[in-house]
């Protein structure tokens, strides 16, 4: 539970460092850059937001799981095994009905939200559909025939007008329908109205938008994520209007802007708040439409190669800014962030390994079939994370120096290993064998090459015994 | 059947009554063109879906191709036209819409004795 937790938080903090990023450059880059671009754009921050998607080494899972630990002590492995003597169940017990009680808050929010705008929009749809009257026109249906073919749509959009509303709408998504006021509406408006919602339908914004509702659902704790809903349907109307306007000449564009005036009245008498594929909402929006279409320039070719060069750039970071770092989550046994490796059970004791991958109870893997495919050492960026005990590589380059493993047993000279010590320049690893006799120091340089191998002073031994077997 | 066909499907409708009944697109297409009607494809698309939603046509694909037959004929329309028209303008007074008729020249005298020696016969 607590893992989904972290989880979601880390992809609501990765979604909203790389909505910032965004809107910081659509602010700068408000005229410049074209208004598709500042609409797909935001695709990206949306699908940082509902992706769970971890490739990176840097990412916000990291740093975020830095920060946590403040206010949990949980029963994660800590960095350091002074921190892991501190670090006791009483504390994680509480922890762990803290992030149950967190799941179900959030759940049921997410749950109740999705509900809510799920049943306004079908009561939208239904109140429409209610009013709709069947437009038989020839001359209406002619017209948005004629823009359907200069679109290259094949799906014939239906035609009705409605006397609940006041601004045209679109509405389904797989046939759609285009529903218009009643009022008389001439052969000049007509047609930019119908090029505008069947550009909606061509765009799949209805998905899009859908998916940012999800968003929303989700990340209901986020105040970004309104942020991000505000933004896409204000770009959404923009980008549509340009796309519009771009195939208008100098005259046709003023009769545009006429249009979208015309349309500015009381709202709708159909109650929708999520305000799906209307033609015009608020003056407020409308004034900033009627500015960019008379603002609206075609794009210099410098101009676009810096969008699509800053386009892979926002890919790449959403990329790599990551969600929730799987590290983490498997750390609670291996202790992948922390420098030592330490059993978590103190009698049969076998490798740490085992326990983790769940076969300690399977029989020993003999020796050379161990089940690792290619090589072993190259991941010494990451080692710890990646330190398998069973690497056939690692058998084989304890072997050159002596040290043989039988069973779950490790053998030094002929004696039982009590405690195996891998040393690197920067960071050790552990293991400990409560039957074991001797102790040993491996030496590993940052090549991933063994150096040596020497046996553990005595003092040492004692200093380590109590960390490793868990007791003070 | 409580569905009305507009003025515009109704020439598709009788396109194809025209035609027996079943006519294939591209026989209406042909047809609207004969008639110097601008129609665009997916206007008689949609007009001719309507139709389908309303139980007026039916469609047999042949193949890639669509064909669309009449469910209800002519006569049958005209008969349900006829009574909501009798009901809506004349309350279903028949006498009324007769008289309506020939106040108005639409039925002359001869046609009225005709009518009803057509009816008497009937009754005997």
């Amino acid at each position: 539970m607590n893992e989904f937790m972290k989880l979601l938080l880390t992809m609501s903090v990765s979604g909203t460092l790389l909505l910032l990023l965004i809107l910081g450059l659509i602010r700068l880059y408000k005229n410049k850059f074209s208004r598709r671009w500042q609409y797909y754009i935001c695709l990206i921050a949306v699908l940082r937001f509902l992706i769970p998607f971890t490739p990176g080494t840097i990412n916000v899972g990291r740093l975020l799981e830095g920060g946590l630990k403040g206010f949990h002590t949980a029963d994660i492995m800590d960095k350091s095994p002074e921190m892991l003597d501190r670090n006791v169940t009483v504390n994680g017990n509480k922890e762990k009905q803290t992030y149950i009680y967190l799941f179900f808050v959030w759940s049921a929010m997410a749950l109740a939200l999705s509900v809510r705008k799920i049943r306004i929009y079908q009561g939208f749809i239904q109140c429409v559909k209610a009013g709709n009257v069947e437009v038989s026109d020839v001359r209406a249906l002619n017209l948005l025939s004629g823009c359907e073919e200069k679109l290259n749509i094949k799906t014939g959009a239906g035609l009705y007008c409605n006397a609940l509303i006041v601004s045209p709408i679109m509405i389904g998504y797989f046939r759609p329908s285009i529903v218009l006021p009643v009022r008389e509406l001439g052969d000049q408006e007509l047609p930019h109205i119908f090029m505008h919602e069947l550009l909606h339908y061509k765009r799949r914004d209805m998905l899009y938008k859908w998916l940012v509702q999800l968003v929303v659902c989700i990340h209901w704790f986020n105040p970004f994520a309104y942020l991000l809903e505000k933004e896409v349907n204000k770009a959404c109307e923009l980008s549509c209007d340009e796309a519009v306007i771009s195939m208008l000449d100098e005259p046709a564009r003023r009769e545009y802007g006429d249009m979208l005036i015309s349309f500015l009245k009381p709202t709708n008498h159909c109650k929708d708040t999520l305000s799906f594929m209307t033609l015009s909402d608020g003056a407020e929006q409308l004034k900033e439409r009627l500015g960019a279409i008379m603002d609206f320039r075609e794009k210099t070719k410098g101009m676009r190669i810096l969008m699509g060069v800053l386009a892979l750039c926002i890919i790449f970071g959403a990329v790599f800014i990551g969600g929730y770092s799987d590290a983490p989550v498997t750390g609670l046994n291996s202790a992948v962030t922390g420098k030592s490796l330490i059993p978590e059970e103190q009698n049969p004791v076998v490798s740490t390994a085992d326990e983790n991958s769940g076969r300690a109870s399977e029989p020993p893997i003999p020796e050379g079939k161990s089940r690792s495919m290619g090589t072993y050492i190259p991941n010494w960026e990451n080692w710890d994370g990646d330190w398998d005990w069973d690497d056939k590589a690692l058998m084989e380059a304890y072997a050159a120096c002596g040290i043989e493993k039988n069973g779950k047993f490790y053998y030094y000279c002929g004696e039982t290993v009590y405690i195996l010590k891998n040393q690197r320049p920067d960071s050790s690893i552990y293991l400990i064998n409560t039957e074991g006799t001797v102790s040993i120091k491996v030496n590993w340089n940052a090549e991933g090459e063994i150096t040596g191998v020497s046996y553990i002073a005595k003092e040492e031994v004692e200093k380590l015994k109590p960390k490793l077997l868990g007791t003070s | 059947m409580a569905h009305k066909i507009s003025e515009s499907e109704l020439v598709l409708m009788r396109i194809i009554w025209k035609n027996g009944g079943v006519a294939l697109y591209s026989h209406i297409m042909g047809e609207l063109v004969k008639d110097r009607n601008e129609w665009k494809n997916n206007t008689v698309l949609t007009l001719l879906s309507r139709l389908v939603g309303k139980k007026f046509l039916k469609v047999n694909k042949i193949g890639r191709r669509n064909e669309y037959v009449a469910v209800v004929t002519e006569a049958e329309y005209q008969a349900m036209q006829t009574h909501s028209f009798l009901d809506k303008v004349f309350g279903g007074n028949v006498k009324n819409l007769v008289s309506t008729l020939l106040r108005q020249d639409i039925l002359s005298a001869d046609e009225l004795e005709e009518i009803e020696s057509f009816w008497r016969k009937g009754h005997e």
